[in-house]
């Protein structure tokens, strides 16, 4: 009897290649796939642990929609391995990191197609632990390698510094680190070029957090001259390192096709409210990542993943169907930890969805048309509209907006202890937001990308405390 | 070992000189300063706190307010006293600020008309934030990170510019180039002063240790400036000819990391009880770095020229480990330094990169290197702990 080919049946029955029009692609994609699993240590048994317990106990793969959306990040990673080859084939490579937009990165692309542009560390992170529940050993390779695991380091930086000293990735023509938000990853990128490689090339480019709470930052010109400025010097330079002409067209084109999927994800937003939510709120946030990540196969994947996932949501809207009964209640996090997706899983089951993503979700604001014509100015605008982006109070007006929005019932934040910038004034908004809402904020200590400080095990009486809490207040209400 | 803590006793009592009647009575001026604050405050004077190294205590002064730094430490309880509004993972010093004030236990933010925070790094913003939603009145200084492009340094000064402005209007006077450079010479002429006490430790063994000499920057920096000046020049005069009260033997040992908080002195004392004594440091916070502002041309724009790039860039700054560790080189070289000691505050997240690296760097230097974490838990307990690391490691460079 032949045996199993688990790397087939993982890109056949949980990441779309099985479909139509993908199915085509399965005879290409299959020894590119074995070749990348190969060298990230994902085995046979790892495939069959992901194909017959954590894949389908944590997403619906029985959707087109999510099994192609898995595919979306299959491709990128099994492209992204096979950089290096590219690299010594005389290709270039620009590298970024979370959190960002991604329209530099297209417009690159559009510039000349022969750059490649990867986020490696949230490429990889956002695949290996959601598919394969395995982002552990490459975290772990780094702490052996001079970044202290006591010391609570972001594991997406983590990753990167794994990914370049394991050689799975090449050192690229230049890395771009956005330190629009953190310190930690441009901070990362210069630890990679003292301790490991003094070859390595870095781009920086910054911004401090001076506004008070509350304040627009998008409303304030100089602000947002400063960073469009930034941008227009990090944008320049990368071009100069990969020897492309800086393509002003290039980056407006790539800004437009960034609202025309947003525009769809809108969409699929939309069939979210539905009561009961459709679908799973942790399976949703994948397909955003285009808009913010690097990803080297653009929107090639994600266009056809969306569009399924919107006639699967459509489709169980009209049955009725969904990830909890009817009637259930609603909860935004402001990011679902979909990495560990037993978290969204443990907050369906125990009767609330967990449907909608806060640093995700566009804002009204985000819809509006640009003060700015300049497109690093234009740019930057849009990225002041991001909660990721902004000051504390800012961030918690977005939540109470979005709240109201949406018609949630209760707030979750958190799950970004080790985050010096996105998760440390998540305490001081859960208390605000509260004040303001009257509905139930909680703050949930825990890791967006790793689950080794806190498994299913470990979160699961809190979920189902604060599920039980939600319920009663609710039907206190009624 | 302990003959060498009974002998450094004993000369400390014995030789209560002119000198250390001077360094206590600076002492005792330093520690009346919060009470004088307050006093100043009740007579109508505008109080401005500050919270980083970036921010120019010269304007403030400048400006008819009373500055007042921001850096207590050295307790876990404060510490943890910030964390239903900080991350577990915020650096020790900067929860610290938080729980302080929380627990009623700094008599001056709760009076200040002002805190400036330096926003060079996330964890000293997210400081101003939690004093923002406690109701503080809190002013972001913006402070760029890349600090060799042009365009930060032009931002830098804005922002400077704007705080001038915010500082005129609080204390309803003008900040006249004249004012500013009275302000800036007196503010030079600690630097120089401090700079002159603290070179003395290049001779072996030195008059004074790490211990008193961070002090003596607390004190300039917790009083004002005429009295810090008169208090350094007695010292630095009864420096001269001073006999050292550290043995011939003694490690001469570099300190580096973020900074010792008012208060957290307790591996400086463990070090120099160890047979060690600390004759340099490198430090961002809580000192007093010895680049002066230039007197000729605009003074704001020099201010801003000599916190910006003038320093040795703080590590929280991209790029800075190079020339970071150009200047623990040369200061290991000038200092003849036998051991350096990485002073590493707990989840303090951007330093916890720069120890390996000054590891590494250390070795090829071949310059024995140890890492001391604290998370001002100097409990008995931890304390004979560091005390052991410390003893162990004096031992090590000695042989």
């Amino acid at each position: 009897m032949q045996e199993k080919d688990w790397y087939k049946e993982y890109l056949v029955k949980c990441a779309g290649f099985g479909d139509s029009p993908w199915d085509a692609e399965l005879d290409e994609m299959l020894p590119k796939w074995k070749s990348a699993a190969k060298k990230l240590g994902l085995t046979e048994k790892d495939h069959k642990y992901a194909i017959t317990e954590w894949i389908p106990r944590n997403f619906d793969i029985e959707l087109e929609g999510i099994r192609k959306t898995i595919g979306v990040m299959t491709a990128e990673v099994a492209d992204l391995m096979t950089a290096t080859e590219r690299k010594e084939r005389g290709e270039r490579m620009v590298y970024g990191v979370l959190p960002s937009h991604s329209p530099f990165y297209r417009a690159l692309k559009f510039t000349d197609p022969s750059v490649n542009t990867y986020f490696v560390d949230a490429n990889l992170a956002s695949f290996a632990n959601p598919m394969f529940h395995k982002i552990a050993p490459f975290l772990e390779y780094a702490e052996e390698q001079g970044v202290r695991y006591g010391c609570r380091h972001c594991a997406l930086n983590k990753t990167r510094y794994a990914l370049l000293k394991k050689g799975l990735v090449p050192v690229p023509n230049v890395s771009w680190i956005w330190g629009f938000v953190c310190d930690q990853a441009p901070k990362s990128d210069e630890f990679i070029q003292e301790y490991w490689n003094k070859e390595y090339p870095i781009v920086f480019s910054r911004i401090p957090h001076d506004a008070p709470a509350h304040k627009l930052e998008y409303k304030d010109d100089e602000l947002v001259k400063y960073l469009g400025s930034q941008m227009r010097d990090g944008y320049e330079a990368v071009c100069k390192a990969v020897g492309v002409e800086v393509d002003e067209k290039a980056i407006m084109e790539a800004l437009k096709e960034r609202m025309s999927f947003m525009m769809k994800y809108g969409e699929l937003l939309m069939q979210m409210a539905s009561d009961p939510s459709p679908i799973s709120g942790t399976a949703v946030l994948f397909l955003t990542f285009p808009l913010f990540m690097a990803f080297n196969t653009g929107y090639k994947y994600g266009n056809d993943a969306i569009d399924a996932l919107i006639k699967d949501a459509k489709e169980r809207v009209e049955r009725g169907e969904g990830v909890v009964p009817k009637g259930s209640p609603k909860a935004m996090a402001w990011f679902i930890p979909y990495n560990n997706p037993f978290v969204g899983r443990m907050f369906d089951e125990s009767g609330v969805s967990l449907t909608y993503c806060e640093g995700l979700c566009p804002s009204k604001a985000e819809f509006e048309t640009p003060r700015f014509k300049d497109p690093f100015d234009a740019n930057a605008e849009a990225f002041f509209k991001w909660s990721l982006a902004v000051n504390w109070g800012t961030r918690a007006d977005l939540a109470i907006e979005k709240m109201e929005t949406y018609n949630v019932d209760c707030m979750i934040w958190g799950f970004l202890d080790f985050d010096r910038w996105l998760g440390s004034d998540h305490k001081l908004c859960s208390r605000y937001v509260e004040e303001k809402t009257g509905k139930p904020c909680f703050y949930v200590e825990g890791d967006i990308w790793e689950d080794r400080d806190y498994s299913e095990e470990a979160l699961r009486t809190r979920i189902e405390t604060i599920c039980e809490v939600v319920k009663a207040r609710l039907a206190a209400s009624a | 070992m302990f003959l060498v803590l009974l002998k450094i006793r004993a000369r400390k009592v014995l030789k209560m000189s002119k000198l250390r009647e001077d360094v206590k009575s600076f002492a005792e001026v330093s520690r009346k300063y919060p009470s004088e604050v307050r006093k100043l405050k009740s007579e109508g004077k505008k109080v401005v706190c500050w919270y980083g190294s970036y921010v120019p205590e010269e304007i403030i002064y400048a400006s008819g307010a009373i500055p007042y730094q921001l850096f207590d430490g050295g307790d876990p309880e404060p510490a943890d006293a910030a964390l239903p509004y900080l991350l577990f993972c915020t650096n020790t010093q900067a929860r610290y600020q938080v729980g302080q004030h929380e627990m009623g236990l700094n008599p001056i933010t709760s009076i200040a008309d002002q805190i400036i925070i330096d926003t060079k790094e996330t964890d000293s913003v997210r400081v101003g934030n939690a004093f923002e939603y406690l109701g503080l009145p809190v002013t972001y200084l913006g402070v760029p990170s890349d600090w060799e492009k042009e365009i930060a340094f032009n931002y830098y000064k804005r922002q400077l510019g704007k705080l001038k402005d915010e500082l005129e209007k609080l204390t309803g006077e003008e900040i006249t180039n004249e004012k500013l450079a009275e302000s800036i010479k007196k503010y030079n002429r600690v630097r120089e002063l401090l700079n002159d006490i603290g070179s003395l430790r290049k001779e072996h063994p030195p008059a004074l240790g790490g211990e008193e000499f961070i002090k003596l920057n607390h004190y300039s920096l917790r009083c004002d400036p005429d009295t810090a000046i008169n208090s350094l020049e007695r010292i630095l005069e009864g420096l001269k000819g001073e006999e050292s009260i550290f043995p011939e033997d003694a490690l001469r040992i570099m300190v580096a990391g973020r900074g010792f908080a008012f208060g957290d002195y307790a591996l400086l004392r463990i070090v120099e009880e160890s047979g060690g004594v600390a004759v340099t440091e490198f430090l961002d916070e809580g000192i007093i770095h010895p680049e002066k502002v230039k007197a000729d041309g605009s003074p704001m724009e020099n201010i801003a020229e000599r916190y910006y790039r003038a320093k040795v860039p703080s590590c929280l700054f991209c790029p800075s480990w190079s020339k970071r560790w150009k200047h623990v080189s040369e200061l290991i070289d000038s200092y003849r330094v036998g051991g350096l000691l990485y002073y590493l505050l707990a989840f303090d997240v951007i330093y916890d990169y720069e120890y390996p690296i000054f590891s590494k760097r250390a070795d090829e230097k071949e310059i024995p290197f140890a890492m001391i974490e604290s998370a001002y838990d100097f409990s008995r307990e931890a304390t004979a702990t560091l005390r052991t690391r410390v003893e162990s490691f004096v031992k090590t460079c000695k042989r």
